[in-house]
C-alpha cells in the first residue's frame, strides 16, 4: 500500500514534468505572400509629394516610413530605399498646438537633415514633392523643374529635385532616367495632381496645365514606361475641391451661422460669396482673422478663394486629365487605381457617418477625418495605408497576386502635438505664412 | 476557490476605454486541502473548514489556531497578434495569499471561529510598450476577508456551520492610451480604488452518512463590491479636455457558489475525497466604471459563464506522525473566447498536487504542499478585444499559454 502510493506520486510527477515541458514553439511565421506575375525585386514608385510621404507640410522620416510605396514594399517584403529626412524634416512641419475649444497650429521651427544622401543607387522612392507631369522627363534639379521655368519672372526653385535626384558634376538624370537606371521589375506612377493643385491652392484656375499639353506629356511618360516592359500601375487625380484645405474654413463659418463672405473672384470682381457654392482655403483663415471678408471695401483676396466658376473649371479639368490617364493605362495595359472615385466615395458619406474600415472611420474632414494630415492636402499615415490598399487590390487582380491588405488600425497617428503647455486659444488658427513653403 | 491568484482577475478594460476590475477567486486557503486538489468540502476537519465547509469546525475540540501562506508564481505568455507569432511574457511576480484561523469549542454543540484569508486576488503585469499595452499594463486586486463563523453539531451525524464575510479590497488597473490614428502620441490611465466593507455570508452542512462516507455541502454568497477611487490620466495637454479622470466608482459582484463534497475512508489509513464546485460567474456580465466628474459611464461586456471545478484528493497516513497527500483538479474557465484578454489570460486548467502533513508534537503540526497548474493552450481567432487605440480597432488575436506553481504551508497549534 505504501509503495503503491509512493509509486502513484512518482508517476504523477513524471507525467506532470512531461506535460509541463511540452513544446509550445510549433507556431510558424507566415510565409511571404504570392505576388503572382508581378515581381517586386526592384520596385520603383514615381510621383510627387504624396509618393514622397509628405505630411503636415514637410518631409520627415517618421512620415516617410508610411509612404504608400514603402507600405506596399513592406507587404511584399522587398527593399525600398527612400531619401529620408530626419524629424522634424524639411522645415515648416505643422503641429497641433491646441485642439479645444478650437484647433490652433504651431510651426516647428526646427529642421532635420537628409540621412540617406549617400545611398549608392537611385532611390526606389522617386516621389519629388512639387513635381508636375512635365518634370518626369525633363527636370533634373531645382533650376530645371517646371516651377522654376514656368514663370521666369518669379521662378520657384524646388530643392526637392536636388534632394531626390542628387545630380552632381553636371549630370542631368530625371525621374525617368533614375527609374530606367534601376532596371525596375515593378513600377507605380502617380503624377498629375500638381498640374491642377498648385493652381487651386493659390485660389485661381488659370495656372492649370493646358489639356493638350498634359495629354502629350502624360502619354510621353507612358510611352517611356512601356519600354521597360514590366508591370506598371498608375493612379489618377483626386478632385482637389474635396480636400480639407478647401472645405474646412467655409464649413466652420457655416457652423457659426455665417452663410456668405465678401471675396475677390477669379475675374477680379468683388462679390458676396455663398459659402455653399464657393470655397475658402486654409490660407484664408489669417485674412478672416484680420477682419477681411466682411465688407466690399475689405474683401478676401483672390488667392484664398475658389469661386464657383473656378470650382467648375477645376472639376472639368480634373475629369479631362483623368480621362487621359485612364485611356493611357488601358492602351498600355497598365494597372489603374481610381483614386478619384475612391475619395469621392468617402466624401459622399463624410457628413453621414463616414466610411468605415478596420474600425476606423474615414472622412474628408480636417483632423478628425483621419485621412489627411494637418496641411489639409496630404494624406496622413492612415491615408497612405488606405491608398496602399487600393494599389494592392489592383495588383492582386491584375497580376493574380495575393498580397495581404494593410490593417488601417495598425498604423500609428501622424499629427504631432507641439511641445510645451497649451496656451490660450490663438486666433488665427493658422498663422500667416503657414502654407507658403508647402510644395505640392 | 477558484481562480488562481494571478492570472486571474478580472478584467476589464474595454478597449477604447478604461475599465475597472473585478476579482477572482483563490482556492488555496490551507496547505492540507491544497495538497488534496482542494477536494475538502466533504471532510473539512481542519481549520481551513472556515473556508471550505464551516460545519467542519465542530470536529475541532478545544482551541485551535492555524497560520499559513501560499506562494504563487504564475507565468503567462502571449503570441500575436495574429499573424505575428512574436511572444511576450508576462512579468514574473510572486503572490502570497495568506490565512489565519482560530476556533473555540464553546460546548459540545457550538463551536465559534474566526478566519482571515484572501478569497479573491489577481495580478498581471506586462512590460511598458508591449503590443497589448493599450489593453492592459497592470492589474492588481487584493481582497482581505474577515470571517466570524459558528458551527453547530445538530446530531452525531449532522453538523451545520454559518458565517459572515466582511471584505476589504483594493484594486489598481492601468493601461496605455493611444491617440491614433489621427494623433501621434500616447498616454496612460491608472485607476485606483478601494472597498472598505462588502458583506457576504456562507453556510455549510456535513453529514456522516455511514462510518466510511461523509457528505458535505457548502454555499458562499455573492458579494457586491463598490469600489471608490481616482483615475489618473496622462496624455498630450492638447487633449486634456477630453481625457477621463478624477473620481470614479465601479461595482463588481463576486459569484455565488455551491460545493458538493464526498469523503470516503476505506481504511483507517486512507482518506479519499471528491468535490464538485459550481461557480455562478454569470453574475459578472459587464464591468461599469462611472467617472463622476464628467458624468460618464463606461461599460465593458464580460459575459462570463457559469462554470465548475472537479477535484479529487487522497491522504494516506504513512505513520502516526506523517501523512502523504495528492490530488487532481480540472477547472473549467468562465471566460468566453471572444472576451478573453491579457488582463486575465484564463483557460481551462489541470492541476496536480502533492504534499505532506507532519506532527511535530501533540500540540503542533505542519502541512506542506505543492500544486502545479497547467492552463490549456488557448488560441483566439475571433475576438471583441481590440488593441490599437481610441478609434482604431485591431482584433487582439493570438495564443495564450500559462502555468502556475504554488507552494503552501500551514502551521497548526491546538490547546
Amino acid at each position: 500500500m505504501k509503495k503503491s502510493f509512493l509509486l502513484l506520486i512518482i508517476f504523477l510527477f513524471a507525467g506532470l514534468a512531461f506535460y509541463g515541458c511540452e513544446d509550445r514553439s510549433d507556431l510558424a511565421a507566415p510565409s511571404a505572400p504570392s505576388t503572382g506575375t508581378a515581381n517586386f525585386a526592384r520596385y520603383v514608385a514615381i510621383g510627387n509629394s504624396i509618393t514622397a510621404g509628405y505630411q503636415n507640410g514637410a518631409v520627415y522620416q517618421s512620415a516617410q516610413m508610411y509612404s504608400y510605396g514603402n507600405l506596399i514594399a513592406g507587404q511584399v517584403g522587398t527593399t525600398f530605399a527612400q531619401p529620408l529626412y530626419s524629424d522634424p524634416g524639411s522645415g515648416g512641419r505643422i503641429e497641433a498646438k491646441t485642439l479645444f475649444p478650437s484647433f490652433s497650429s504651431y510651426i516647428n521651427p526646427n529642421v532635420g537633415t537628409p540621412i540617406n544622401l549617400t545611398y549608392p543607387k537611385p532611390y526606389n522612392n522617386l516621389g519629388v514633392p512639387g513635381a508636375a507631369i512635365y518634370d518626369f522627363l525633363n527636370a533634373y534639379d531645382s533650376n530645371s523643374c517646371f516651377s522654376a521655368i514656368a514663370n521666369p519672372s518669379a521662378p520657384v526653385r524646388n530643392p526637392f529635385f536636388n534632394l531626390v535626384l542628387r545630380n552632381q558634376g553636371g549630370s542631368k538624370f530625371t525621374q525617368w532616367d533614375m527609374t530606367k537606371a534601376q532596371q525596375p521589375t515593378f513600377v507605380t506612377f502617380w503624377l498629375g495632381n500638381n498640374d491642377i493643385l498648385g493652381s487651386a491652392t493659390n485660389g485661381v484656375s488659370t495656372l492649370m496645365t493646358p489639356l493638350a499639353t498634359f495629354t502629350a506629356l502624360y502619354n510621353a511618360a507612358m510611352d517611356s514606361l512601356k519600354t521597360l516592359n514590366v508591370p506598371v500601375v498608375v493612379a489618377n487625380i483626386p478632385d482637389v475641391t474635396i480636400l480639407p484645405f478647401f472645405t474646412t474654413v467655409g464649413g466652420q463659418l457655416r457652423q457659426q451661422g455665417v452663410t456668405s463672405v465678401v471675396g475677390t473672384k477669379g475675374d477680379g470682381s468683388v462679390a458676396l460669396l455663398d459659402l455653399t457654392k464657393n470655397l475658402i482655403t486654409l490660407k484664408g483663415q489669417a485674412e478672416l482673422a484680420a477682419g477681411k471678408g466682411t465688407s466690399p471695401a475689405n474683401p478676401l483676396s483672390n488667392g484664398v478663394v475658389l469661386d464657383s466658376a473656378e470650382i467648375v473649371a477645376i472639376k472639368t479639368v480634373t475629369a479631362q486629365f483623368n480621362g487621359v490617364i485612364q485611356a493611357a493605362a488601358a492602351a498600355k495595359d497598365f494597372g489603374f487605381v481610381d483614386a478619384n472615385a475612391k475619395l469621392n466615395q468617402i466624401a459622399a458619406v463624410s457628413l453621414t457617418g463616414g466610411y468605415k474600415e478596420d474600425g476606423i472611420t474615414l472622412t474628408v474632414l480636417f483632423v478628425t477625418g483621419n485621412l489627411f494630415s494637418l496641411d489639409g492636402v496630404h494624406p496622413s499615415s492612415v491615408g497612405h495605408a488606405f491608398m496602399a490598399n487600393e494599389f494592392i487590390k489592383v495588383i492582386n487582380t491584375k497580376y493574380n497576386a495575393s498580397i495581404p491588405r494593410i490593417n488601417l488600425a495598425s498604423i500609428p497617428g501622424s499629427v504631432f502635438f507641439s511641445s510645451g503647455p497649451a496656451s490660450k486659444i490663438v486666433v488665427p488658427d493658422f498663422k500667416p505664412g503657414t502654407f507658403d513653403r508647402m510644395f505640392f | 476557490m477558484k481562480r488562481l491568484y494571478t492570472i486571474l482577475m478580472t478584467a476589464v478594460m474595454l478597449m477604447s476605454v478604461p475599465a475597472f476590475g473585478g476579482g477572482f477567486q483563490l482556492n488555496e486557503h490551507g496547505a492540507r486541502a491544497m495538497a488534496m486538489g482542494g477536494a475538502f468540502a466533504g471532510y473539512a476537519r481542519d481549520l481551513s473548514a472556515i473556508y471550505f465547509n464551516i460545519a467542519g469546525i465542530t470536529y475541532l475540540p478545544g482551541v485551535h489556531m492555524q497560520v499559513g501562506t501560499t506562494l504563487i508564481t504564475p507565468a503567462a505568455s502571449f503570441r500575436g497578434p495574429s499573424p505575428s507569432v512574436t511572444e511576450t511574457k508576462m512579468k514574473s511576480q510572486l503572490f502570497y495569499p495568506s490565512h489565519a484561523y482560530f476556533t473555540y469549542q464553546i460546548n459540545d454543540m457550538f463551536t465559534a471561529g474566526f478566519g482571515f484569508n484572501n478569497p479573491f486576488g489577481l495580478g498581471t503585469e506586462w512590460d511598458e510598450g508591449w503590443v497589448g499595452q493599450f489593453i492592459t499594463l497592470k492589474s492588481d486586486l487584493k481582497v482581505f476577508s474577515l470571517n466570524p463563523v459558528l458551527g453547530v453539531k445538530l446530531s452525531d451525524k449532522l453538523r451545520l456551520g454559518v458565517g459572515l464575510q466582511y471584505n476589504i479590497a483594493t484594486v489598481e488597473l492601468s493601461r496605455a492610451l493611444n491617440f491614433a490614428p489621427t494623433f501621434n502620441g500616447t498616454g496612460k490611465i491608472d485607476l485606483k480604488g478601494d472597498e472598505k466593507g462588502a458583506i457576504g455570508f456562507a453556510g455549510g452542512l456535513l453529514y456522516q452518512a455511514t462510518k466510511e462516507i461523509s457528505l458535505g455541502l457548502q454555499y458562499r454568497s455573492e458579494v457586491n463590491y463598490k469600489f471608490k477611487g481616482t483615475a489618473t490620466t496622462t496624455g498630450p495637454s492638447q487633449l486634456s479636455a477630453n481625457l477621463l479622470a478624477g473620481d470614479i466608482e465601479a461595482t463588481f459582484t463576486s459569484p455565488q457558489q455551491f460545493t458538493f463534497g464526498v469523503a470516503v475512508t476505506p481504511s483507517s489509513k486512507l482518506l479519499l475525497t471528491a468535490d464538485f464546485q459550481y461557480i455562478m460567474w454569470s453574475s459578472y456580465d459587464s464591468l461599469k466604471i462611472d467617472f463622476l466628474a464628467s458624468d460618464t459611464t463606461i461599460s465593458s461586456p464580460r459575459l462570463y459563464e457559469d462554470t465548475y471545478i472537479v477535484r479529487l484528493g487522497a491522504e494516506y497516513s504513512y505513520s502516526d506522525n506523517l501523512a502523504l497527500r495528492a490530488g487532481l483538479l480540472f477547472d473549467r474557465n468562465p471566460v468566453k473566447d471572444d472576451h478573453l484578454d491579457p488582463l486575465l489570460p484564463d483557460a481551462n486548467r489541470i492541476g496536480i498536487s502533492a504534499g505532506l502533513g507532519y506532527r511535530i508534537s501533540d500540540a503542533m503540526s505542519l502541512d506542506l504542499s505543492y500544486l502545479f497548474l497547467r492552463f490549456s493552450e488557448r488560441t483566439i481567432t475571433k475576438t471583441e478585444i481590440s488593441y490599437s487605440g481610441n478609434s482604431g480597432m485591431l482584433p487582439f488575436t493570438g495564443t495564450y499559454n500559462s502555468t502556475a506553481n504554488l507552494f503552501s504551508f500551514s502551521l497548526n497549534y491546538k490547546f
